[in-house]
This record gives structure tokens, sequence and C-alpha cells, in this order.
């Protein structure tokens, strides 16, 4: 089986993910988790300059979802670099725990050879850490894939759609004037505006405190919610 | 409160915000699991329970694996109390993954107050977390970083979303700050013989500390500059509020008049010129200050009389010192008020009845 050539970038987005996934844990991540933590990667990348592949989400009930996702793991299941580890059919649909295979290592660790895709590694890699970090908040509730599904529920992009019951709606990570981008952006103005008072840190680490910043962001709201 | 004022506290106002400003050589997701962690042990009934055996200092060691247990775990946290090892040793090193460390030179180290917590920071390079009771001071490589009074009363929830009041309502949060800490008696450890209207030693330092924190809190568009509550390892003893949009700075000078004692029964008496002396210091840091645009000095007035201050009419004022602020400290109890109030409407009722 062959992947066409333009999901072969969203391919290495989803490898990304699953290669830091097997460090924590059970070292899989759910259909459900790998959707929402995408989307989280996608939505905050404008942080590091960084643009991902994964840009088109719909708004559904349990948060925003991509059918390239999922279609593009299952091409990666066939040809060997992504093992399902558990599945099981539910009303309406499937659950399943997915884990990056040693040939699909290989293939990440030939990948950030190139600088472009060694950050994009970096920014999934950080994501998925700091996700599995608030898994130890205090009051986030249930499971780790409800846990995800908390925060990306107070992504601002996706809450607007949400309140407004706007379902099935197409949300452009890459839209300047998406909530979230807008909010971003002026983050980094005020800092960049004060950048005298701030504590002298590389960008790179910038980019770090920032998403961490993000991070809490989400996690308060869904406290404040709560 | 708009998401961009709500994501510039998080930025300036938050623990770990902070700590991961402080020192960046920290593992962000791993310090960040790491303070989750440490917040939630330090709320759990395993530490709360048998918090007196306390003071402890946790140390974060970056640098060494952990050998020993999960001293973040709530049970390993009760364990290790209940078993006296902290009035031994309570310096704890701990990786990020909250595994001990095992140090054998550090074996009868015991850090009983925050000023030898902050040196243990700075001679060791490191983070540390002193916890006494339910106060929990953070110190960065010497640095003073935060201090949550109350874990339990914390709640970084609501100091994010309901930070309502700019800085320039600074009156209307003064005064809500001294009704709702000091009135109430949530701040309680500044009598020393609350009958007696005296006040323990060094009352500015509780004082500074509560309002500092109070307002970082509930400021909306700024935040509290941390040296304020730095009291012990600093000789700076104002608070200073920051605006995030122009960072135009309000300084607040704290200070108290009437009777203070120490535990050895040294008496110190301030009276109107310490309220003078306020105003120097204003002048002082007000001229130092470029970016300040305001300056007040606040009073925390212990004397026997509910008296307004005699001022001294020959010290010039700075153009941006706005009226002091005097509280008169109460130290009825509520049942005393009660008592009185009631004895006071009685003899009323009696005279109109004459």
């Amino acid at each position: 089986m062959y992947l066409q050539l333009t999901n072969y970038h969203m391919a290495n987005e989803i490898l990304y993910a699953l290669n830091e996934a097997q460090s924590h844990g059970e070292g899989t991540l759910s259909k459900l988790s790998l959707q929402k933590l995408l989307y989280l990667s996608g939505a905050l990348a404008p942080i590091k300059s960084i643009v991902l592949e994964y840009l088109h989400f719909i708004t559904e009930k349990r948060g925003p979802y991509s059918k390239d996702i999922q279609n593009t793991v299952d091409h990666l299941v066939a040809i060997g670099l992504v093992k399902i580890i558990q599945f099981e059919e539910i009303k309406g649909g499937s659950l399943a725990n997915y884990r990056i295979s040693e040939a699909g290592h290989t293939v990440v660790d030939l990948l950030i050879q190139y600088p472009q895709e060694a950050d994009k590694c970096w920014w999934i890699s950080l994501v998925t850490r700091l996700i599995f970090s608030y898994f130890h908040g205090e009051g986030l509730k249930g499971k780790n894939d409800e846990k995800i599904k908390s925060l990306v529920y107070q992504d601002p992009t996706y809450k607007n759609l949400r309140a407004k019951a706007l379902f099935h709606h197409l949300i452009e990570l890459d839209d300047q004037k998406g909530v979230t981008f807008k909010l971003i952006s002026l983050m980094q103005e005020y800092i960049e505006k004060h950048r005298s008072n701030i504590s002298k840190i590389n960008h790179g680490r910038r980019a770090e405190i920032l998403l961490s910043s993000f991070f809490e962001y989400l996690y308060i709201n869904y406290l404040n919610e709560e | 409160m708009d998401d961009f004022q709500k994501l510039l506290n998080i930025f300036h106002k938050t623990t770990l915000q902070k700590l991961l400003n402080a020192d960046s050589t920290l593992d962000v997701p791993k310090a960040t699991s790491f303070y989750l962690r440490l917040e939630k042990c330090l709320m759990s009934s395993g530490y709360y329970d048998h918090s007196e055996m306390g003071p402890i200092l946790l140390v974060l060691d970056t640098a060494n694996e952990g050998t020993g247990s999960d001293m973040l775990s709530s049970d390993n946290m009760a364990q290790f109390l209940k078993s006296g090892l902290s009035k031994k040793c309570n310096v704890i090193f701990l990786h990020y993954d909250g595994m001990k460390i095992d140090r054998d030179d550090r074996e009868d180290l015991l850090i009983e107050n925050p000023v030898d917590a902050c040196k243990f920071s700075s001679d060791s390079r490191m983070n540390v977390f002193f916890v006494v009771k339910n106060e929990l001071n953070i110190f960065s490589h010497g640095e003073f970083l935060d201090c949550i009074p109350n874990l339990h009363s914390h709640n970084k929830a609501k100091k994010i979303s309901d930070a309502s009041l700019p800085v320039s309502e600074y009156k209307k949060l003064l005064n809500k700050h001294y009704k709702e800490r000091i009135c109430k008696d949530i701040l309680m450890n500044f009598w020393q013989n609350k009958g007696g209207r005296i006040l323990v030693a060094a009352p500015e330092d509780i004082f500074g500390k509560d309002l500092g924190y109070f307002l970082n809190e509930n400021i909306a568009d700024g935040f509290v500059d941390i040296e304020c509550y730095n009291a012990w390892t600093s000789n700076r003893t104002d608070i200073r509020v920051l605006k995030y949009e122009d960072q135009k700075i309000y300084i607040f000078e704290v200070k108290w008049l009437g009777k203070s004692m120490s535990y050895k029964r040294s008496t110190t008496e301030y009276n109107d010129d310490r309220a003078d002396v306020g105003i120097v210091q204003l002048n002082d840091y007000l001229g130092a200050e470029p970016k300040a645009i305001c300056g007040v000095l606040v009073i925390y007035d212990a004397r026997k009389d509910d008296i307004d201050i005699k001022w001294n009419v020959n010290i010039q004022r700075d153009a941006r010192i706005e009226t002091p602020v005097r509280f008169y400290l109460i130290s009825e109890s509520a049942s005393e008020r009660a008592k009185r109030v009631v004895r006071e409407y009685k003899y009323k009722q009696k005279t109109d009845d004459n």
C-alpha cells in the first residue's frame, strides 16, 4: 500500500506524537487523544511560527476532529509504522489505542535529520509532554482521554464555536482572525514590547514559556467552569 | 475580564510561570508535572493531617536521579511526617518525578525559617519549596519567587479570573483588604496582646506581605513586584504594582502606629512621626522611579485612640503622593463588639425613655 505524497507530512506529525507518547504511561495514544493532541499542536503552533499540516478540523460534539488524521493513521497501521494495541467496536464507531512500531521509530530518527522536521517533531513532542504533565493537575477529572478533551474544550477558538452550537463547522487553524491565533499574536506583541522588563531568555525558551502559559490558561479556565 | 488579560495574569502571576521564567534550565513539561504534583501533595490529607511535623524544605534537584520513594505521593509524605524524621532532617531532595534523592551528607540538616531556606537556595543554586503548615514559600537560586500564604484557601482559578479592579481603583482595594482580611480576623497573627492593643514585632512584614498578595490577586491590569513579599531578605518594604499596558508603577508604602513587642518582651512604639517617615520614604522611592505615577502611604493604626494623624507640614510631598490611607485596627472580638452595641442601644433607649 502506498501513501499519497501529500499525506507524507501528515504521517510524520502522527509519528512524532506517538513517538513521544511511547515514553509516557502506557506508551499509547487513543484515537481521541491523537485527534485532540494534534489539534492543540496546530492551534498553538503560531507561538513558534511553525506551520503544521493538520490545519482543518471540524467541530464535533466531542471536540475538534479531522478525518485526514484518522485516514493517515489507518495508512500508517497498514504499512507497519503504527500498531493497534487495543480495538473495540462501539455504537456508532470504534475505540482504538495506537503505539509506534520499531520501524516507525526508525522513520522518526531519519526524518529529524531534516531541520524543518526536527522543529516540527520538537514542537509536537513538547505539546505531548505538556499534555501528559497536566494529567497530574488537581481537579482534572476522568481518564486521560477525558482530561485531554477537557483542556481542548477550553481552546478559545473551539470554545466560541461550541458556545454558539456551531457543530460540523470548519476550523481553519491558519486563519489569522481565529481567536487563538489572535491571542497568540497579542501575547507575542506584548512580550516583544516589554522585552526589557521580561527575563532575558532566548527565542526557543520564550516559546516554551508562552506555550506553558497557554496550557495553564486552558487548565485554569477548566477549573473555573467546574 | 477578556482572554488576553487572563493570559497576562497567568504569564505574570502564577507560581509555575514565575518558576519557569526564573530558571531557564528547567525542563518545562517536567517542571510542570513536578509543580502540579507538589501542589496536589501539599493539599492532600497525607500532608495536612501531619503538617504540624513540619516545616519541610523540598529541594528540586534536576541533576541527580531519585533512588528513594516518591515523596509527592500523599501516602509517602504522610509516612515521612509520621516517622518523626522531619524533626531530625527536614530537607528532602527530589528529582522532577518526585523520587527522593538520598544524600548522606545532608542527614542532619534542619531548615526552620524562610531566611535559612533562601540562603540554602542561594548556596545550593537550586529551586526550593519551604512549607510551614499551609504556607508555601518558593525560592529560586537564592531569589524569592512566590508565597502562597494558605494553600487551602489559595484558588488559582479565582486569582486569574476574578481580579476585577484596575490598580487606579486602589482605594476600593485597600478598603476591601481591610474589611475582608483584617476586620474579619482572617489575618490573625499580628496581635501580640489584642486586649492591650500590642502588635507582634515587625508587624509591617505581616501587613505588607498580606496586602501585596491580596493586591496581586485582585488587580486586573497589573501585577505586584514580588520584592514586597521578600521583607526578610530585602531592605525594601514597599509594594510596587506594574501595569501591563504601559508599565507605569504604583508604589504603596506600609507603616504601622502603636506599640509592638517581641517575644523577648522588647517593645517599639511608633506615633505620628512614623507616618512622616513613610512620606519621606515615598518621596525617595518616587524620586528614583520615573515610571512611577502614584505613591500611597497605607497606615495600620494600633494606637489606643482612633484619632487622625498630625502631619509635619514642613515635609514636602512629591506631587505623585496621594492622600494617605489610615486603617484603625479593631481589637474588640466579635462577641465583645456585640455586647457593647447592645449595651449602647439599651443606654440610648433608657435615656430616650427618660
